[in-house]
């Protein structure tokens, strides 16, 4: 017997030849996208791949140069302010109010969405416990570390109890403790169900968060799926980093004979990248063939090495 | 219930800035017009009614500068509040693209905005006002319209000034907009003594002044004097100004927030 779905199956954006220009500068061109209700959805590119504009056309702050675009089934030319009461945002810049103290911060942002001051004090406090805030809650804003700024717009971003979350480069800038905390914050928002798109240039970031991601380069996407799905599309299961003091790493390829695998080696700059399936046995015929670097890693690949692959340079620069 | 209007929300935002620096504006609100009537009014006041007694039909000096010191105070009150705060909002503190990111639409972040600079505006001419009266300018009720005129004459410069700032790519256009728009139009704009003392050449820059129009009716309806040009006439032009200025701003904030 057939069965009815009881949740909609309607994407909360979707997104088709999605165009967005400045001038005669082309950032997005032409992309696809559906984003399913309880997806952790990454767009993964560099500087000026088009993420942040794709970020504000769906945020409903951008109108798109071309295209369709819908974001919680609705029209973000025509129902802007309706979809972005619906909407978390975590823009790349800070924009929290430096002038004002972490839980006014919160409350006068609950009050742009209408929610009544008796609720949105109520909201603070317990957002600001979330994000590990509750002690600061009377500072100004300007006294917060990197780190503790972004959890506030995180926790800001939460007022309204968004449909939809979209968070821009939400650990550039931190450091890796401060990230780690950030990303704790969003692995558990994630568990809640909470659908989120995110854009990182970091791969680490959206091998760790995103169930599915789409890797933009130049405003277009050149790879679609989960991140083991990608690594195992473009990629090999493991990768050998070699470091030469005083060698023409363009030479190293060549002196490999056929006996190991190596399905892929990039030069790069300062190290030659070996793709191969086992690590450790591509080390050991390196070693018989007389190469001697100053450094070797066996690692497993990743997104970075997709993108190596796709766009032919690294992610970040 | 009756649904709040999105710009409310924005409003309150900078009613919630403003809690933790009103007491610092409230002394300066008061003290700015005790300082000008007895700086200018009493002491230059003393100097022209000895030297002409007659120049100004019999009326002090003190009492001819008052009404339009209250103009120009509600004036340069909307002049700093659409300089900074409006220039900081879009650059550095990014106010307008927090507020952006909800509901509120450009209109309703520039409306809260202006909303704000006119109850400051009003605020500084209503101290202004009871200075007035503690000096016994105020005769007859009908004086207490001046404020209307101030808030008008405040909002007629709003948009413009909203406009200069949204727009700024760097702050000297601020220093540059008070020191070649809001002082010379302060100056001359018939506050401190009668536009028919200008040269014949600029006074019709002065007749273009939205302060000149609104000093006029504040101290047609505090001296109870008839105005240049029939009140509806200066109105009208006060009202130009608004219309044109909020127009420009609306533009410009669309402009710079939805890109």
């Amino acid at each position: 017997m057939a069965t009815v779905k009881a949740v909609s199956d309607t994407p909360l954006v979707f997104a088709r030849g999605l165009i967005k220009r400045f001038g005669d500068r082309v950032a997005v061109d032409g992309i696809d996208l559906d984003v399913r209700r309880g997806e952790a959805f990454g767009f993964l590119g560099p500087n000026g791949a088009g993420k942040s504009s794709t970020m504000r056309m769906i945020g409903c702050v951008s109108p798109p140069s071309g295209g369709t675009l819908r974001v919680l089934d609705m029209d973000p030319a025509r129902q802007g302010p309706l979809i972005r009461g619906r909407l978390g945002v975590v823009p790349q810049e800070d924009t929290l109010d430096p002038e004002l103290t972490v839980h006014e911060n919160l409350v006068v942002y609950a009050r742009y969405f209408g929610i009544p001051y008796r609720h949105a004090h109520r909201k603070a406090a317990e957002l600001l416990g979330f994000v590990q805030l509750s002690e600061r809650a009377a500072d100004k804003v300007d006294l917060l570390s990197g780190g503790m700024k972004r959890r506030l717009t995180i926790a800001r971003s939460l007022v309204n109890d968004p449909e939809l979350l979209l968070l821009d480069e939400p650990t550039t800038g931190l450091d890796p403790q401060a990230r780690h905390l950030v990303w704790e914050r969003l692995f558990q928002l994630k568990q809640r169900g909470v659908t989120f798109l995110l854009t990182t240039h970091y791969m680490d970031e959206a091998e760790q968060l995103c169930d599915r991601l789409v890797i933009l380069d130049a405003g277009r996407i050149v790879a679609t799926g989960s991140p083991r799905e990608l690594i195992e599309r473009y990629s090999t299961r493991e990768v050998v980093e070699l470091r030469f003091i005083g060698e023409d790493l363009s030479t190293v390829p060549a002196r490999l004979d056929g006996r190991v695998a190596v399905e892929r080696a990039e030069v790069l700059a300062d190290r030659v990248l070996l793709y191969v399936d086992d690590g450790d046995a591509a080390i050991a015929h390196l070693h018989e063939r007389g190469l001697r670097p100053s450094g070797v890693l066996a690692r497993r690949s990743t997104l970075e090495d997709v993108f190596l692959r796709l766009a032919g340079r690294s992610l970040v620069d | 219930m009756l649904a709040v209007p999105p710009a409310i929300h924005a409003l309150e935002h900078w009613l919630i800035s403003y809690r933790r620096i009103w007491r610092g504006t409230i002394f300066s609100t008061a003290l700015m017009p005790l300082l000008y009537f007895a700086g200018i009014g009493l002491g230059v006041g003393v100097y022209v009614n000895q030297a002409r007694p007659a120049a100004l039909g019999g009326t002090s000096y003190l009492a001819y500068i008052a009404p339009g010191l209250l103009t120009t105070a509600a004036f340069q009150v909307m002049a700093g509040e659409m300089s900074w705060p409006v220039f900081a909002a879009m650059r550095w503190g990014q106010q307008y693209k927090a507020m952006l990111a909800s509901p509120l639409r450009p209109v309703d972040i520039l409306s809260g905005q202006i909303t704000f600079g006119l109850l400051r505006a009003t605020s500084s001419a209503v101290a202004f006002f009871m200075v007035m009266v503690l000096f016994g300018m105020v005769r007859s009720p009908v004086a207490a319209a001046s404020l209307g005129a101030a808030a008008l004459t405040a909002l007629a410069v709003s948009g413009w000034l909203f406009t200069a700032s949204v727009r700024a790519r760097t702050d000297t256009v601020m220093s540059v907009t008070y020191r070649f728009g809001v002082i010379p139009v302060t100056l001359f704009s018939g506050v401190f003594f009668p536009v028919s003392q200008l040269p014949l050449v600029i006074r019709p820059i002065a007749w273009l002044s939205p302060l000149w129009h609104g000093t006029e009716l504040t101290r047609s309806v505090t001296l109870g004097w008839p105005p240049p040009l029939p009140p509806a006439v200066h109105l009208a032009c006060l009202l130009a100004w608004v219309v044109s200025g909020l127009y420009l701003a609306e533009r410009s904030i669309n402009r710079k927030l939805s890109v």
